[in-house]
């Protein structure tokens, strides 16, 4: 029994820790509070480790737990791990550790409490998103942790924090409630057909529309979740949220919280709409593919540095968006591994950012240079995350880019060409900003600039072992995700098959299992 | 020989209660000499009646829960049909009861600070919810004229209670007037519909044979009634006194009127909707519809430029009437329980604003602008906390209970197929995050004074003062209520699906 609630221990713990650091905790002790707060994040990731380690590769959902949750909606706590959010709970439990270790030397009696409890709670609700197999679920995490990443923007950001977090809330809240209606309208569609509400994903994907309002309805749901991601021309809330926000709030916002858009769309989005989705696919793909170039390119030209990473993180979701929509199984695999490599490479670039910033007091490109010969250490750590940016092989964002390309040349050769080069750009754009801050004169040889710290290196170290890892045995990771993968294409084109031949859509998979089991089905009132 | 009408006391027993609860304070009010009153010493004799008040409230809450045992299945009517206690009533006077007790909780030291000394701002607090009561379990219009004007008479007074604030008179003289106007067009109404059906008991409207339904006597006459009700729960157009009158009425009364009428006020108009909804047919849904899409635009709209607080209170719950027109619109069981369930979040939420706007207000000053919450969050930070679930359960932000009412509007709008309204209210409820975030960002701006200096002691702002540990206490609960309802909707969507499902 203990076994079975594994997964809601892990999204518990967050919650529980982020309760009592943000209220019990008594306001003085900072250096204990960091520590709890860290021991918390610590446990969270072991857990998920243990998940990870013990999920096996076969396809179906593993760890579930369903539980009704609004029995007069029939809306249930039900969720899972399968292959398309197995790894992003296990970035997630690991990029949270990371994030406070990066802002440890920041916190302090006034600040502490309030990170990390809001952090703590970032983690609860993200991996609340992750693991969601009810919409309704889904949502409702979808849009609580926009509360503390909104709070952490206003409280700690910089000085147009106001306008930004505004901005920031107010587009994605727009998108999110339009798909709520989208969700709702699916939901109704689902008791006509079959007779009783749920809400789960499996059933939910089984409700047959009528083409013009599907395409509607898929095209909502596909705009909350460009928003959120985001993607061309959703993007305007980007760079004012993520320069504006304090570098563990770039961190979590650009590694983690991006990813639930694209992890929407391949958990909600495709399987509830695969033939909308394919015959969407080609204008995805355009947009994808500028967003690639146009990231890439606007990046080029930015003179402060977080700006520049939050137009190279915009250019690689753009990368991952490609693979999404390329509707193959490499563009799959690509795309679900480098949601988890673009997490742990955009972090790792905040943090050495934030690791700039906070020695130089400055953000601007051209206040820095000749920093290879003072601090070897900064300079060879963001070599090597900037090399697993531009694909080098034997680092991660090889595996990930490689797949998506590979994809996208089998959908369309002009789309893998274009990504391509957009890849390049970014980085050359990387290159030249690298040579500008490391190479050439010492321009403040009067300020101090000491090397990276024992808490800065140890967030680092973490970063750099998986990076590292699936750069050179991918196959750790992508053994366990394949088969859901598989299946979840292969689910998807049975039923876009299906529609395509004017026949009716069937519940997936996992679903049959939950249709018999009496606790999961609710009788809907008259 | 007429014989008189069967009476079941216990229909009434809750109200009765507070009714002669009430006179008895009235009585006791006319034995203390006035000018001990005025005097020092006169503030406590207030207090007294204060808690004199709480406690018959908390009575006919136990009342109520007597009552809600006794009637386990079906309801009973009594006064040939002129109170109907049913499932329905009693989940409205619960919530009735809940603002009254949190209303007179708020006032028991805002009225030393703010020279209310008078015992009759509790009189009127306990006959005004007495006609809220009435309301909720009206089975007739004539009875709701009389609950509406029991209401609305105590509230107009209250709405004018200071007598030295020359805008408070005005805003009551407004309010009456506009108000006088309502329950008349809301007798004219009355008068039609008996003309045309013959009766004035709900039940025989719903009931009304073919000829009389659809006729257009009779849908103006239903038409005069909606016009009243939404001059009562502020719907556009008949929303022109609330700014006015939330801006200059006594802080208690404002979160009075924001929740217990709002509740009361919705609670009759459900009785009325249900019985008309079938005779008046799709006329009634398109000018729900239109009288919808224009509270909620107007709503939104108007509360983006406000700098007073209690004004973009007043149009924001216009906004919030929006959403539950939108699911009156159906006219479905699950519209109706969603409006109730709403209104239990909305009291909670409301309850807790004002309370906190309470703590913050000083002697004689109430915090009711932006610039009196700056520097607040920074001295009060548990208070920013507690502002902030408010601000995120009124923005409909998950996980608070905000967030499911909305969620239940939505499914009910949705689910009767008013999806383009429904857009709208997205629309709408996202322009409201900017003017519910300001609240939470004026908390944060640097104080007006300036940031202490740093000499030392007594430098900190006026502020620091201690809170008003009554008001600080119902805030508190009423945060950890919008925490549970947000995270464990279940049984409370049940109960209030339950309440409205008695009306079919």
């Amino acid at each position: 029994m203990a076994e079975y609630h594994v997964l809601s221990l892990l999204l518990c713990l967050p919650f529980v820790g982020a309760l009592f650091c943000g209220l019990i905790w008594p306001q003085r002790n900072a250096g204990l509070l960091k520590g709890f707060a860290f021991a918390v994040m610590l446990l969270n990731f072991l857990i998920a480790l243990s998940l990870f380690v013990r999920f096996e590769p076969k396809s179906g959902l593993q760890f579930v737990e369903n539980y009704a949750w609004i029995t007069e909606y029939g809306i249930s706590y039900y969720i899972g791990l399968d292959g398309l959010n197995l790894l992003m709970v296990l970035v997630t439990t690991l990029l949270m550790p990371v994030a406070l270790l990066s802002a440890w030397h920041r916190l302090n009696e006034k600040n502490a409490k309030v990170i990390t409890g809001l952090l703590l709670f970032l983690e609860g609700s993200l991996l609340g998103a992750y693991v969601s197999l009810d919409v309704f679920l889904f949502y409702v995490f979808y849009e609580t942790m926009l509360i503390p990443m909104v709070l952490l923007i206003f409280f700690y950001g910089g000085h147009k924090r106001a306008a930004a977090a505004l901005k920031f809330f107010i587009y994605t809240v727009a998108g999110s409630l339009l798909m709520l209606i989208a969700l709702l309208v699916i939901y109704f569609r689902h008791y006509s057909q079959f007779g009783f509400y749920s809400a789960n994903i499996y059933s939910l994907a089984g409700v047959n529309i009528p083409a013009d309002l599907a395409l509607k309805l898929f095209l909502t749901l596909l705009l909350a979740f460009a928003i959120k991601s985001p993607v061309f021309p959703f993007h305007s809330w980007l760079p004012d949220a993520y320069v504006e926000a304090p570098h563990v709030g770039s961190i979590v916002l650009a590694g983690l919280m991006g990813k639930v858009g694209i992890y929407g769309l391949f958990r909600i989005a495709l399987p509830l709409f695969p033939a909308q989705a394919v015959s969407i696919a080609p204008a995805m793909a355009v947009l994808a593919v500028i967003a690639v170039i146009y990231g890439a390119l606007i990046a080029t030209v930015q003179t402060d540095l977080k700006r520049l990473a939050a137009f190279l993180s915009f250019s690689h979701v753009g990368t991952i968006v490609l693979g999404v929509f390329v509707g193959n199984l490499q563009g799959y695999h690509g795309a679900v591994i480098q949601m988890a490599n673009h997490a742990l490479i955009i972090a790792a670039i905040f943090i050495m950012i934030g690791v700039l910033e906070d020695r130089r007091g400055s953000r601007q490109i051209q206040d820095f240079g000749g920093l290879s010969a003072r601090v070897p250490g900064i300079a060879t750590v963001m070599m090597i995350v900037m090399l697993a940016a531009v694909g080098l092989p034997g680092l991660n964002g090889f595996i990930g880019e490689v797949l998506i390309l590979f994809g996208a040349f089998k959908y369309n050769l002009v789309f893998g060409i274009l990504a391509a080069t957009g890849m390049v750009t970014g980085a050359v754009c990387m290159f030249r900003m690298y040579e500008k801050v490391m190479f050439g004169p010492i321009g403040f040889s009067e300020i101090p600039f000491p090397d990276l710290k024992a808490c800065e290196w140890l967030a680092l170290i973490i970063l750099l072992i998986p990076i590292v890892w699936i750069g050179i045995c991918p196959g750790t990771f992508l053994k366990k995700i394949e088969p859901d993968l598989k299946l979840h294409l292969v689910a998807i084109e049975r039923q876009t098959n299906l529609i395509v031949a004017g026949q009716a859509k069937v519940p997936l998979a996992s679903e049959q299992r939950m249709m018999s089991d009496p606790v999961n089905t609710f009788r809907g009132r008259p | 020989m007429i014989s008189p009408p069967a009476v079941n006391i216990i229909a009434i027993v809750p109200e009765l209660v507070i009714a002669c609860s009430a006179i008895v304070l009235i009585l006791l009010a006319a034995l203390v000499d006035k000018d001990k009153i005025s005097s020092a010493s006169g503030a406590g004799v207030t207090g007294w009646a204060g808690v004199y008040s709480l406690l018959v409230l908390l009575a006919s809450v136990f009342f109520i829960h007597f009552q809600n045992g006794s009637i386990s299945s079906g309801a009973l009517t009594t006064f040939s049909g002129m109170i109907i206690l049913d499932r329905f009533a009693i989940y409205c006077n619960y919530l009735i009861a809940l603002a009254a007790i949190a209303v007179v909780l708020m006032s028991l030291r805002y009225d030393a600070e703010f020279d209310l000394k008078e015992i009759e701002f509790y009189i009127l607090i306990l006959f005004c919810t007495v006609g809220m009561m009435l309301m909720a379990s009206a089975g007739d219009l004539l009875a709701l004229f009389i609950a509406l004007e029991i209401m609305s008479l105590s509230i107009y007074v209250l709405v004018g209670f200071v007598r030295a604030k020359n805008e408070a008179h005005e805003a009551a003289f407004k309010y009456f007037t506009l108000g006088a106007f309502a329950s008349a067009i809301f007798v004219f109404g009355s008068a039609l519909i008996y003309g045309q059906v013959g009766s004035t008991r709900l039940a025989d409207i719903a009931s009304a044979p073919c000829p009389a339904a659809h006729s257009p006597l009779l849908m103006l006459g239903i038409a005069m009634i909606l016009a009243a009700f939404f001059f009562k729960v502020s719907g556009v157009p008949f929303h022109m006194w609330t700014p006015d009158v939330y801006q200059a009425a006594p802080m208690p009364i404002t979160g009075f009127m924001a929740t217990g009428v709002k509740i009361a006020a919705f609670a009759g108009l459900i009785r009325f909707l249900v019985s008309s909804h079938a005779v008046a047919g799709p006329g009634l849904e398109k000018a729900l519809y239109v009288l919808a899409m224009m509270t909620l635009l107007l709503g939104s709209m108007a509360a983006l430029s406000q700098r007073n607080l209690k004004r973009l209170l007043a149009y924001s719950s216009i906004t919030h009437v929006g959403y539950m027109v939108m699911a009156l619109l159906p006219g479905s069981p699950s519209g109706y329980g969603s409006v109730l369930f709403y209104l239990l979040t909305y009291l909670i939420v409301n309850v807790g604003l004002f309370s906190i706007l309470i703590c913050f207000s000083r002697k004689g000053a109430e915090c009711a602008t932006f610039d009196d919450l700056k520097g607040l969050g920074r001295q009060h930070p548990y208070m920013a906390l507690l502002v902030g679930i408010f601000i995120f359960s009124l923005a409909g932000i998950p996980p608070t209970a905000g967030f499911m009412g909305k969620l239940t509007l939505f499914y009910a709008a949705v689910q009767g197929g008013y999806i383009g309204l429904t857009v709208l209210a997205v629309l709408t409820s996202a322009i409201s995050l900017f003017y519910y975030l300001k609240i939470l960002m004026a908390m944060f701006s640097e104080s007006a004074e300036g940031t202490p200096s740093a000499s030392g002691a007594g430098v900190e702002a006026p502020h620091t003062c201690p809170l008003n540990p009554l008001a600080v206490l119902i805030a508190g609960i009423a945060a950890a209520a919008v925490m549970i309802i947000g995270i464990l909707p279940g049984s409370f969507i049940n109960w209030a699906a339950q309440a409205a499902g008695v009306l079919f």
